[in-house]
């Protein structure tokens, strides 16, 4: 086959009985049967097609289909998740029963690749694909989660365990290539999402897809052109297909704990250390402190913030149809309660896509999904005022309540700490935010003459997003004594058409011919009016209305709208199913970007040979599949550029009060940042090779594909010397860089012997990445903490790798001190830094690379085990070889310089020579630095998780169809029961740039569950 | 490409501005914006004239705690410490944005007065950045016009004299063109005037060693009959009594009123400065700058500007403190007690631990102060010396007379380092009366010879190669 149909709604291309015949050459018989599900369903748009031709049909309604084939030929039977079959024709047939089997794997017959759909048969480029089954294997709030351990080449993270998703996830294809923005393209039915945060997704109901599509090589995605640099997800939802109509209830409850507690000192020990510590620092001791044994264990601060929470999640879809129109109508509600107090996510969602054969030559249809989504979040974020680090640090020796059941502070004089009770930064504030999100489109598409589509399609994706908060304040407390309220609201619209003009034909029955020529214009708006007010009288009345009338009312409000006009062809051509030839051109022209540097070409050339449809292998036994892929492309990525970023702006942000109290603050403004004029988006090249390869009639397949992406031009901030008068460093294409790996996905049917199926599939991806080039900019640092920047960006090093001291041991003795190099403040006891530049003092030029955050390989391993009734499910998921920089230890052993509590490691801290060469001594003084950015802190985060595990068991179909119904299978399941790992923090999964300061972290996960079809 | 053809709604580009009156005077304001941030009067000028010189120590709470200031303290600077690159930076932050006044606002069609006005702001401004760069640097890139392009700012070093000479054009033409414009009341206060350009001439030609400019320039100022000392030395140091008659030219600030950060325009001092963990900040106090116990005892009996200056041990706290009614004997930080008073202002605002009070640059107390030292141990270098110890002791009693000053010098030199203690003065004076390194060195601190100048900030020399180090770094 090979077709490359128009971005059809219904996966299963064509309508029931429209034969794609055409003139057979030799004798043919007649063939005619019906296809059913295992359980006895009928079947309804089945393609059945001759092998090696393009003749074929597809079954009506009722799941029969009738055709004429030439003698002694083969039908391959196929559908969308399900496993092909192969039927050999040895004369006239009537009466074929053909029952498929679901395929529970991800290697699916039809992907999305972008204003089409192809069989993987055909595809030439590196397309990775998810079926919804697969994603509703696991109980999570955000599809893309789903990718994790499932499509190879793609590294998911998710960045923390807070409800919703609210964390995010990051998504890489293919390794990372830039300091700033690494999302890719999320295309929903058709409409290409905005840029935005790591969370978007969790507004789409996992219930509701059809398939993800992962669009990896740049010869694939260049049909997005501009946007595609960090590789396309396409997401499909649900369709009605023709036939009985179908009604599926899937519901499932469970609790969500912590998998994992630190452990920390108790009262006792913690008042050991604090005394030990001020002493070598030469500090008064506290009183409260000053006798160790006539205290207890004290507060577990962890068992304050952590909980049991609830998650629960139940929706309902209906689908159906018939010939002429079909439908399919979800609706769905989770809750998801956080394990940290104070935390939680609901949704609802609505879906209604339809599709109408009006007549031979028009059709319509449409998605429209509505969400609404609200959650109350913690700050697990910032290393100041974070939850799990506030817990963390707290004293034990301090109480969470008062006697009057009131929080309770830690008194800065008595306790000597003065971060505030994690209890009262978690749930004092009334606040709330929704998000209200409207996806939809609507298509039209005619076809005058066969093969010759032209399609409109048009769309809107209007996210309304509110939140709200309101501190009642706490009066005896300063810190929590004013009253503040503020509230903010954002509209962020964007707007799609587009027309695709698609050619489909077969040209004297081997040359298959499909062209498509397309234009499409969006625009992405962004509107936000915000406000708040402060010193409330009472805390009663809420609203900003009811607040005082002072001088810290304030305001705020901008908006923004950028738009992207694109114009693009594909061209495919294929001959005899053996030789493919995919070429495509986009010429994207954003408004970010200067007149003159707005349009570009983003072209992308593949091709594919079918070695097994060649005489020489088309008989072999063990061989069943074998195509040898291969692609070049050129993509692009305008994220890092920013709007408007070439121009050279006045700032008027600059302040400065004047009047004769300097009562009043006038406004400044001058530029603080150069212009650069020839600011262009960021370029990415990037070269193919992929081989697709079946044995044993695909008992055993594989994909494998090696890549080399290249970034010519990467945005670096080059910053400007301050002689300048300016401070902003104008984004500049000065950088270069590559990402180069391996994308392997293997699927075994290890048994499918009757009622016994095992099925395993394995995917691995490994990348490497190095910046090779700053061009004219500097290195620079990520993000600064407490203790300094950790994470940098430099030529001749992976992306954002650790940078700092290299610890080695302890000094044990004062010659020890003595004979190593100059480092100021080091006494026995403290941490030997090395001397990495040789010239006999330690300081900042001694810092290195001590840590790469990029793992050696990622993997995902699932094992699908099926018998009778009963269905087992084991995913494996892990990392191997990434470090992770554990700042939390920061604070977790900042114990031993007077700073609030520590795990149990500091009990082997250095107590004298030979005591110990890892843990440093206390001292409030802290001379050294010992808690400098330093491998000291960097850690093996190489994991290996059970992601997830389900036991399911059908009822008897016989007991099932007394009631009436299809299905009913019970479940239980578990995320994350088991995670093997060296790694001392709460989790190894550390999302962003691989620093674990305070993180939320993820839970375990037992739930029960039922799906009930009719 | 109409449908793309979009500019940015919510800024201003360089095409839309210089356009009017009330551009050129945001564009001058924004000159003053540095002077709020932190490599000016909100950090970096604390860490260079006091706890690098003998007024006090880094104090806060110990171990990394301001790290960046310990290496002051202790003469262990590196290239990379932050407050060296924040002052360089915001220095020339500040003379960019005076250049583009001086280049721009000439050409733009307005009322001549404020035009003038304009100038010589951005003149005073330039002049007063290029002087604190050249103190601290020596050396230092000379740039009058604004580039076009980056390149165009990596010059190099261009030697003091230059830098100095000038400073003293800008001074004097700031003077000029700010004739009409010798005190401000209501909105406007707060603005350089024209006395703000002669005093601060005073104290370049001071530093310059060229006592007979500097002395004429002070006298200037004094006979000016624009300033008058307050006879209560604290209320220099009051919200209330800001931009008040001793005041030539003022740092002004304002609290934050909903939150508080780092490039706001309140000084974060009232939070830093606070006795540590006493809770009479919003934030409890961090206890930095902490007065050495030296200069603390160097008092002598009846200076009333010591309760303004420092807090001591038993010194009563303002009512409504949480953690007692007094300060104690030693703290977290400061061993002995002692801690800055100068710009304490309390729980100004619970929700942010900054504070509006004003940092006087130039108060006509200096004015006597640089006559006096200008004109050496005449009658009346005695007597404008001891006007600034008869406001301060309240009496004639404790007037310095040649019998009893045998360093006439030293005394002046002693006398500002309490006048102005905490004023961001001391390292300068130490540095330009050649006393830095013996002083220092009797403190027991491991001060160099090459440390009478701080080295260039390392990020800026790898920007521009043509900025050499200085000798040591």
């Amino acid at each position: 086959c090979g077709l490359l149909t128009l971005a059809a709604p219904a996966l299963a291309a064509a309508s029931p009985g429209d034969a794609r015949s055409h003139r057979p050459a030799v004798a043919d018989v007649p063939v005619s049967g019906r296809v059913t599900q295992t359980d006895g369903a009928p079947m309804p748009g089945v393609t059945v097609i001759v092998k090696g031709t393009t003749l074929g049909t597809s079954t009506n309604a009722e799941g029969q289909f009738s055709l004429n084939v030439p003698e002694g030929s083969t039908l391959v039977i196929s559908a969308v998740g399900f496993m092909k079959q192969e039927i050999p024709v040895s004369g006239a047939t009537t009466g074929l029963d053909v029952k498929l089997q679901e395929d529970l794997q991800a290697l699916g017959e039809v992907v999305v690749v972008g204003y089409g759909t192809q069989q993987r048969s055909s595809v030439t480029g590196a397309v990775a694909s998810v079926s919804g089954q697969e994603i509703r294997q696991q109980p999570i709030s955000d599809p893309t989660q789903a990718l994790q351990g499932r499509a190879a080449g793609v590294t998911v993270t998710q960045n923390s365990g807070a409800p919703g998703g609210a964390g995010g996830t990051s998504v890489r294809v293919r390794g990372v290539t830039s300091a700033g923005y690494n999302a890719p393209l999320y295309v929903v039915d058709g409409f290409p999402l905005p840029p935005g945060d790591e969370n978007q997704l969790n507004a789409i109901s996992p219930n509701d897809i059809e398939s993800i599509d992962v669009l990896k090589d740049a010869a694939q995605a260049s049909i997005y052109g501009v946007r595609a640099a960090n590789g396309v997800v396409i997401i499909t939802t649900k369709r009605g297909k023709a036939g009985k109509a179908s009604i599926n209830l899937d519901a499932y409850r469970g609790v969500q704990q912590v998998w994992r507690k630190l452990d920390m000192l108790n009262a006792r020990e913690y008042a050991v250390i604090n005394n030990e510590g001020r002493i070598a620092g030469n500090t008064a001791l506290l009183p409260k402190l000053q006798n160790p044994q006539s205290l207890g264990e004290g507060t577990d601060w962890q068992d304050q913030i952590f909980r049991r929470a609830a998650i629960q999640n139940y929706s309902l879809t209906a689908t159906g149809g018939s010939d002429k129109a079909r439908y399919a109508v979800a609706g769905s509600y989770y809750k998801q309660d956080g394990t940290i107090v104070g935390s939680n996510f609901e949704r609802f969602t609505l879906r209604a896509n339809g599709d109408l054969d009006v007549n031979k030559w028009f059709r319509m249809g449409n998605s429209l999904s509505l969400t609404h989504l609200s959650d109350r979040q913690v700050n697990t974020t910032d290393e100041f005022n974070g939850i799990v680090t506030l817990a963390l640090q707290m004293p034990p020796t301090v109480e969470p309540y008062k006697p009057d059941g009131t929080w309770n502070m830690p008194d800065p004089v008595a306790d000597a700490f003065t971060e505030p009770n994690p209890l009262i930064e978690a749930l004092l504030d009334k606040k709330k935010f929704t998000r209200n999100r409207v996806l939809s489109t609507l298509y039209a598409e005619l076809e005058p003459v066969k093969g010759l589509r032209f399609r409109t399609n048009v769309g809107v994706d209007m996210i309304f997003d509110y939140s709200r908060y309101f501190r009642p304040g706490i009066p005896s407390i300063p810190k929590y004594a004013t009253i503040t309220a503020n509230a903010n609201s954002a509209y962020s619209p964007s707007y799609l058409i587009e027309n695709t003009l698609t050619y489909d034909h077969l040209f004297a029955g081997k040359h298959q011919v499909t062209a498509l020529l397309g234009q499409s214009g969006q625009q992405f708006n962004f509107y936000n009016l915000g406000g708040g007010r402060s010193d409330y009288v009472r805390p009663d009345l809420q609203e900003l209305d009811a607040g005082p009338r002072n001088d810290k009312r304030y305001n705020n409000g901008t908006s923004s709208e950028t738009s992207l006009a694109s114009y693009f062809g594909r061209f495919n051509y294929e001959y005899a199913g053996k030789y493919m030839l995919a070429a495509i051109v986009r010429y994207d022209g954003s408004s970010a970007f200067k007149s003159g540097e707005r349009f570009g070409f983003f072209p992308g050339v593949s091709a594919g040979w079918r070695l097994s449809e060649e005489g020489f292998l088309q008989d072999n036994r063990l061989i069943s599949n074998l195509k040898l892929r291969a692609g070049y492309g050129v993509v692009g990525n305008p994220a890092n550029a920013g709007a408007f970023a070439s121009l050279p702006t006045i700032n008027t942000d600059i302040i400065y009060p004047f009047g004769e109290q300097g009562q009043t603050v006038n406004q400044g403004a001058a530029p603080t940042r150069l212009p650069n004029d020839l600011l262009k988006w960021e370029k990415n090249q990037q070269l193919n090779v992929g081989l697709d390869l079946g044995f044993w009639d695909n008992r055993v397949e594989a994909i494998i594909d090696v890549y080399n992406r290249k970034s010519p031009n990467l945005i670096a901030g080059v910053p400007p010397s301050r002689v300048s008068g300016t401070y902003e460093a104008p984004p500049t294409n000065a950088a270069s860089a590559y990402n180069r790996g391996i994308d392997l996905a293997l699927t075994t049917r290890n048994i499918a012997k009757g009622e016994l199926t095992w099925t395993t599939t394995l995917n691995f991806s490994t990348y490497k990445n190095e910046l090779t080039s700053l061009g004219s900019g500097l290195p620079y640092d990520g993000q600064v903490y407490r203790s300094g920047a950790v994470v940098r960006y430099d030529k001749g090093h992976p992306f954002g790798f650790f940078r700092g001291f290299v610890a080695d041991g302890l000094f044990q003795t004062e010659e020890d001190v003595q004979a190593h190099a100059t480092q100021a403040g080091a006494a026995p006891g403290d941490i030997r830094f090395k001397d990495v530049n040789g010239d006999g003092t330690i300081n900042d030029l001694d810092r290195t690379q001590i840590g790469n955050p990029n793992p050696d390989f990622t993997y995902g391993l699932i094992n699908n085990v099926a018998w009778k009734g009963f269905d087992l499910y084991v995913f494996l998921q892990g990392s191997q070889g990434n470090d992770v920089y554990n700042l939390n230890r920061f604070y977790t052993e900042g114990g031993l310089n007077g700073n609030g509590n520590s795990t149990t490691r500091v009990l082997g801290r250095w107590t004298g020579p030979g005591t110990s060469n890892s843990v440093p001594r206390a001292t409030t003084s802290n001379p050294n630095q010992n808690q400098r950015v330093s491998s000291y802190y960097v850690e093996d985060g190489s994991y290996m998780r059970i992601k997830a595990l389900t036991l399911g068991y059908s009822l008897p179909k016989k007991w099932v169809g007394a009631i009436g119904g299809q299905q009913v299978r019970v479940y239980v399941s578990s995320q994350n029961l088991l995670t093997l790992t060296k790694y001392s923090g709460f989790d190894p999964e550390v999302g962003g740039n691989a620093v674990d300061r305070g993180t939320y972290p993820q839970a375990r996960t037992f739930l029960g569950g039922v799906n009930i079809g009719f | 490409d109409k449908f793309l053809d979009q500019a940015p709604t919510d800024r201003l580009t360089e095409a839309s501005f210089y356009k009017t009156e009330t551009d050129a005077i945001q564009a001058t304001n924004a000159a003053y914006g540095v002077l709020t941030q932190q490599g000016l009067y909100n950090a970096s000028l604390w860490g260079f004239g006091d706890v690098m010189a003998d007024n006090s120590e880094t104090g806060g709470g110990g171990g990394g705690d301001g790290a960046e200031y310990v290496q002051l303290d202790n003469y262990t600077i590196a290239p990379t410490n932050p407050l060296i690159f924040e002052h360089w930076s915001a220095c020339y932050l500040g003379i960019g944005r005076a250049n583009l006044v001086l280049e721009r606002v000439p050409g733009i069609s307005m009322t001549e007065s404020i035009r003038k006005r304009c100038l010589g702001e951005a003149q005073f401004l330039r002049a007063l950045y290029y002087f604190h760069l050249v103190r601290i640097y020596g050396d230092v890139p000379l740039i009058l016009t604004p580039p076009k392009s980056a390149a165009e700012a990596l010059i190099a070093r261009s030697p003091q004299e230059e830098v100095y000479t000038q400073i003293v054009k800008d001074l004097n033409d700031a003077a000029t063109n700010l004739a009409a414009f010798e005190k401000y009341t209501g909105d406007d206060a707060g603005r350089a005037t024209k006395w703000s350009a002669v005093g601060l001439l005073a104290k370049v030609q001071l530093t310059r060693g060229k006592m007979t400019e500097a002395a004429a320039a002070a006298r200037q100022v004094i006979n000016s009959g624009k300033f008058q000392l307050w006879s209560d030395y604290g209320n220099n140091f009051k919200v209330a009594t800001e931009n008040g008659q001793e005041s030539i030219f003022e740092v002004q600030f304002k609290s934050s009123v909903t939150t508080w950060n780092d490039y706001g325009v309140g000084f974060k001092g009232n939070e830093f400065f606070a006795p540590r963990g006493q809770g009479l900040t919003p934030n409890s106090g961090y206890g930095f700058n902490v007065p050495m116990l030296e200069f603390a005892q160097g008092y002598e009996t009846g200076d009333t500007r010591r309760a303004v200056t420092i807090w001591r041990p038993g010194d009563a706290y303002p009512a409504g403190t949480t953690a007692g009614t007094a300060q104690p004997n030693s703290l977290p930080g400061s061993p002995n007690g002692l801690n800055v008073k100068k710009w304490f202002v309390g729980r100004a605002n619970n929700c942010c631990h900054d504070s509006e009070l004003n940092i006087p640059v130039l108060r006509l107390a200096e004015m006597h102060l640089i006559l006096a030292e200008a004109l050496g141990a005449t009658t009346e270098g005695f007597e404008n010396l001891n006007i600034v110890r008869r406001r301060a002791f309240g009496d004639t009693t404790h007037d310095l007379t040649p019998a009893n000053t045998p360093d006439f010098k030293a005394a002046v030199l002693r006398e500002r380092r309490y006048e102005l203690a905490f004023e961001d003065d001391r390292w300068y004076d130490l540095k330009r009366t050649n006393t830095l390194v013996s002083t220092m060195r009797a403190r027991g601190k491991n001060i160099q010879e090459f440390n009478t100048l701080l080295p260039i900030p390392q990020s800026e020399r790898d920007i521009n190669p043509k900025l050499t180090q200085n000798t040591g770094y």
